[in-house]
């Protein structure tokens, strides 16, 4: 029963940290990639959405790795270890998204060049962040990995990530967190030149991501066949793919209602789909290793007890964390702000 | 560079870096809950001004220290994948204790900071304090694990394998109070005089302004209260030291031969070939006195133990001296301070003195770097003391040189441009505008 909870709480942050962390850097992805994100209104708008919350939003992350320590720490250092240099290409992209961020929002001078400066970090950290993320899990799922047991050479630590289908995934996921920012965006503002920026944002993002999706499809078809076999063997995958395919036209008719929080939740649900589909279709794999071998989050479990103090800590936590979280959020999200 | 180095080097730097932002992040907000308390009870605009100052500053420094708290995070499974295979399931409730502490002080920082004018005014100041509070919590919490590495707790260890583990022993384990409380101690006591020594520093520069005065009040006594408990502390820290680690101990006085009557060792070079310390001035008795409370008790020497097990004996008894020796400058300070302010208030603005108090600025942060490479180095060749070394928690990975000129890099340039930042708003602060109606009738309501 514990392990069941500690696995809740780990799916939960992670899809937690996709969704509001997610979000945070799509807001610095559209401003780098889309046309509409040097519009200064657009960065204000951008900016004052994310100051707030964007460190309650970055915890997400740190919660779902002190998890797989603790519970998995089999897991946690096979991670750390085979896929030591995405971990700090993605720890380099927190670092300069987080600062560069700051330091842009709270410069009290803002004169241009060291705008320029900040922006390029803020961007470059915004980007890396989700394409590592994505390339990471990616080379989990796509069974390039040489096996646990096996002797490891250098070119190991590059040949198992640096493929098409990790680095496809990788942009799948910044298109994902752009889309995020442009649809939760939508609720922040009643500026009608805005909201037309947002709407073609959102278009982009959503071409980005069938563009992206399909590309991550096909290379896993020939380059990560272990994966491909997985997603064509239950009915999981198919079905979240379609059903996410489903919800996105309903979303786009919801829209025109402008009803902030149905659309956002739509939104949400979009990726859970896209999450649950590759969960569904990993389950219960942690990791594929290129010979066919797995390891399971089941079998990379600490002792009982691990389980039973975490779920503790986690069920406490959480009584603390989801109020503080929704008080948060009420302030500065739903109650009405002032004119 | 051998990996071993590079990788320890690397950590170094990334706890180094984080744990300035760390103090300041969990101390900070005590000072600034103390301006504001006293704006929306006196209705002082320069308290209002002072609070709004600092509170920009803070949310720059926790900004920087949540990435570079996140770095830590990560580093301890990119350099220690072998640690963190065992350490993990043992150590890691605090760990994720402090995850929920962190996320609280995140969502309280976001609260006190953007909340401005959108929430009751007194909620509004007690989400300032809970940053303080949940930040405290946390440094506590971490320092369990760090305290579990040197008093190994709460598992059977046979054939390289924890058996029988139990995290709340672990958690519990015998140095965390004394770590934990010397550490929160030497973080208020190293912020309260930097803040001092910034704000004397800028009256001194000229900026003569009504909130400097404030902020030099506020901070000076929170930095003195706390400079005056810290040899207290460190007194307990090293009785602790004595008594469970005593080769660290012998390292940080370099006490070579076992003795009793034990001299205390002021500065001197440790030299380990001849096993003497060199140019140093010796008082018999006193180091028996201070770690056994008994100025005839015998304290082991270095000699007692393998030499492969030494820790950089040089390194450790000088990062030792300075952290002493700035915690007895701190204390003294603290004294003359106290005098002042009770006696001869009229010399807290002068030119001398508040001299003395901006070269004492960086003082307490360098004492608390000190500090932590006593605590670190001077537990090698241990990870986890006297169960695994830290050549063995190593990572695989080849080419850490690599890993470490990226972390330096990176951790230069933003040192680099947090001190920028840092320095930008305190040339700004001058301007720091009193405030509004709309804030006067949002904290006062109608009648002011």
């Amino acid at each position: 029963m514990t392990f069941e909870i500690v696995v809740f709480f780990l799916l939960a942050s992670l899809f937690l940290y996709a969704l509001l962390g997610g979000a945070d850097f799509g807001a610095g992805i559209l401003e780098f990639v889309s046309p509409g994100g040097k519009d200064k209104r657009f960065r204000e708008l951008a900016s004052k959405a994310i100051a707030p919350v964007w460190e309650a939003n970055h915890i997400w992350l740190i919660i779902a790795l002190v998890i797989l320590f603790y519970a998995f720490p089999d897991a946690h250092v096979l991670l750390a270890t085979r896929l030591h240099l995405p971990m700090i290409l993605m720890l380099v992209g927190i670092l300069l998204r987080g600062s560069a961020f700051t330091y842009r929002y709270y410069d009290v001078q803002q004169d241009p060049k060291t705008f320029k400066l900040f922006s390029a970090l803020y961007h470059v950290g915004s980007l890396m962040v989700p394409l590592f993320f994505g390339i990471m899990l990616a080379t989990m799922a796509g069974g390039t990995m040489a096996p646990e047991s096996a002797s490891i050479t250098v070119a190991d630590y590059f040949v198992s990530w640096i493929r098409p289908f990790p680095f496809f995934t990788g942009f799948f996921v910044i298109s994902v967190f752009a889309f995020l920012a442009a649809a939760f965006l939508q609720g922040e503002t009643k500026d009608p030149d805005l909201l037309s920026l947002l709407d073609k944002m959102l278009l982009q993002a959503v071409l980005a991501m069938l563009i992206c999706g399909c590309l991550a499809l096909i290379s896993a078809f020939f380059y990560a066949p272990l994966f491909m076999n997985m997603v064509f063997k239950g009915w999981v995958g198919p079905a979240s793919f379609i059903v996410g395919s489903a919800l996105l036209p309903v979303y786009f008719y919801l829209k025109k209602s402008r009803r902030t929080w149905l659309t956002r939740a739509w939104a949400s649900s979009l990726l859970f789909m896209i999450l649950m589909g590759f969960l569904g279709v990993m389950f219960p794999n942690f990791i594929v290793f290129a010979d066919g071998s797995v390891l399971t989050l089941r079998s990379s479990a600490a002792p009982q007890v691990v389980f039973d103090t975490l779920a503790v800590a986690l069920l406490a936590g959480s009584m603390v964390m989801f109020p503080a979280l929704y008080w948060l959020l009420y302030v500065f999200k739903i109650k009405q702000p002032e004119p | 560079m051998t990996d071993l180095l590079a990788a320890r080097l690397t950590m170094a730097i990334s706890l180094g870096f984080h744990i300035v932002l760390a103090a300041i992040g969990m101390i900070m907000p005590f000072l600034m809950t103390i301006a504001h308390y006293r704006w929306l009870k006196n209705k002082d605009p320069e308290c209002y001004r002072l609070t709004k100052a600092w509170s920009k500053g803070v949310a720059i420094l926790f900004a920087t220290g949540a990435v570079s708290g996140t770095a830590l995070s990560f580093e301890l499974g990119l350099l220690w994948p072998g640690f963190m295979k065992h350490a993990g399931p043992i150590i890691g409730l605090p760990f994720s204790l402090e995850g929920a502490a962190f996320f609280l002080e995140a969502i309280a920082l976001g609260l006190f900071l953007y909340g401005w004018g959108k929430m009751n005014p007194w909620l509004h100041w007690f989400a300032g304090l809970l940053v303080g509070c949940c930040g405290v919590s946390s440094g506590i919490l971490v320092v369990s694990a760090n305290s579990w590495m040197n008093s190994p707790a709460g598992f059977r260890w046979e054939n390289g394998q924890a058996f029988d583990i139990d995290p709340i022993a672990a958690f519990f384990n015998d140095a965390w109070l004394s770590q934990a409380s010397h550490m929160t101690f030497a973080a208020f006591t190293a912020v309260g005089f930097a803040v001092a020594g910034v704000h004397a520093f800028l009256w001194l520069r000229g900026y003569r302004d009504e909130m400097h005065r404030v902020a030099l009040k506020i901070s000076l006594s929170i930095g003195s209260i706390f400079a005056l408990i810290m040899p207290i502390s460190g007194h307990f820290s090293a009785q602790d030291v004595a008594e469970r680690q005593p080769i660290k101990l012998a390292a940080m006085e370099a006490h070579f031969h076992t003795s009793t009557e034990a001299p205390i060792i002021i500065g001197g070079i440790p030299n380990e070939e001849t096993m003497e310390v060199d140019y140093a001035i010796e008082i018999p008795g006193i180091l028996s006195f201070l770690a056994f409370t008994d100025f005839s008790a015998e304290v082991k020497g270095l000699e007692e133990f393998p030499r492969e097990q030494w820790p950089p004996v040089l390194i450790v008894h000088l990062a030792f001296q300075v952290m002493v020796g700035i915690g007895s400058l701190l204390a003294g300070v603290a004294l003359l301070s106290f005098f002042i302010m009770a006696n001869k208030r009229e010399w807290l603005f002068e030119k001398n003195f508040l001299i003395l108090l901006a070269l004492c600025s960086p003082l307490g942060f360098i004492a608390i770097e000190a500090g932590w490479i006593v605590t670190e180095v001077g537990r090698q060749p241990w990870i986890i003391y006297g169960i695994m070394t830290t050549a063995e928690a190593l990572t695989p990975v080849p080419g850490q040189v690599y890993h470490l000129a990226l972390f330096v890099f990176l951790y230069i340039v933003l040192t680099i441009l947090t001190a920028w930042m840092l320095w930008r708003q305190l040339e700004y602060s001058p301007k720091m505008p009193p405030p509004d109606e709309k804030t006067l009738k949002w904290a006062f309501g109608e009648s002011s």
